[in-house]
């Protein structure tokens, strides 16, 4: 009996995950832009978000998570946006079954940005 | 001598580190740009800033490493500038056991200078003197104090 409370702590105690928040951005854009006309963008008021997994087995990281990825997964949510600002980008970990399968994720938010008037935004 | 061979394989299990990149993007700023300034800036030297965490035998220094102080260092290293342009991002990480390691995050990249704010010189002092020999004007930039201190003697020569 003493044994299975030792392990039920343990295993609660390793159920624990945190997100942390690493960096807020004003502008950051992985596409292929003109620098230059960022001055003749405008950005939609609703956010996205976007998040690139990393998979950890026994410990083992099989992939590790990509900043760039998650801002891209967030981006395919507003086609045609060229950049994301005002965001936040978030460090996540946690382990789903503890000491077997968890995961580290980077998680990107932020507003798009489109060019104006070829990309227009989306109206919602 | 099967525990001290099993010590040393934990040991260099865990002398673990790597350094991965997590992006690379065309500009990132973590600075209140305004876009319309973007288009008069120009590209600038190649710049580098980290945020490292250090661990010292198992005991942190500091807290989690921060990518925005990283991007703040690059960007503060040169004057003037406003975003870092074709950018790349990377963490690293690793830890001697018992002994030292250290958590990082770096961030590289050309930074984007906008010439209204960037400023030649440090201060806003400059002394300018004479040659007389080469025939020409040498402008040297001076701390407040040193040009007062330079105004006074000069000041005190010329009265007398």
């Amino acid at each position: 009996m003493k044994t299975i409370r030792l392990l039920a702590f343990g295993f609660l105690a390793l159920l624990t995950g945190c997100t942390q928040r690493i960096t807020d951005f004003t502008v950051m854009s992985g596409k292929n832009i003109d620098v230059a006309a960022l001055g003749k963008t405008r950005h939609m008021s609703q956010r996205v978000r976007g998040k690139d997994i990393g998979h950890i087995f026994l410990f083992i990281p099989v992939k590790f998570p990509n900043i760039k990825d998650a801002m891209d997964n967030g981006m395919e949510k507003a086609p045609g946006s060229i950049a994301l600002v005002d965001g936040v980008v978030y460090s996540q970990f946690y382990w789903v079954i503890p000491l077997i399968y968890g995961q580290a994720n980077y998680i990107v938010e932020g507003n798009p940005l489109f060019n104006s008037p070829s990309n227009p935004a989306p109206k919602k | 001598m099967k525990l001290a061979r099993l010590l040393l394989l934990a040991s260099a299990l865990l002398m673990t580190g790597c350094t991965h990149n997590i992006g690379d993007f065309t500009v990132i700023s973590t600075k209140n740009v305004d876009f319309s300034v973007i288009a008069g800036s120009r590209r600038g030297a190649q710049v580098e800033g980290d945020d490292i965490m250090h661990v010292i035998i198992f005991f942190p220094t500091s807290g989690a490493p921060n990518l925005k102080t990283a991007i703040d260092r690059a960007i503060e290293s040169v004057p003037g500038a406003i975003a870092l342009v074709d950018a790349r991002l990377r963490f690293r990480s690793f830890y001697i056991p018992y002994i030292y390691g250290q958590d990082a995050f770096l961030a590289e990249g050309r930074a984007l200078v906008n010439p209204a704010q960037a400023s030649h010189f440090p201060t806003k002092h400059i002394v300018v003197t004479y040659d007389a020999k080469q025939d020409r004007y040498i402008a040297k930039p001076v701390s407040a104090p040193q040009y007062e201190a330079l105004k006074q003697k000069y000041a005190f020569a010329a009265q007398s």
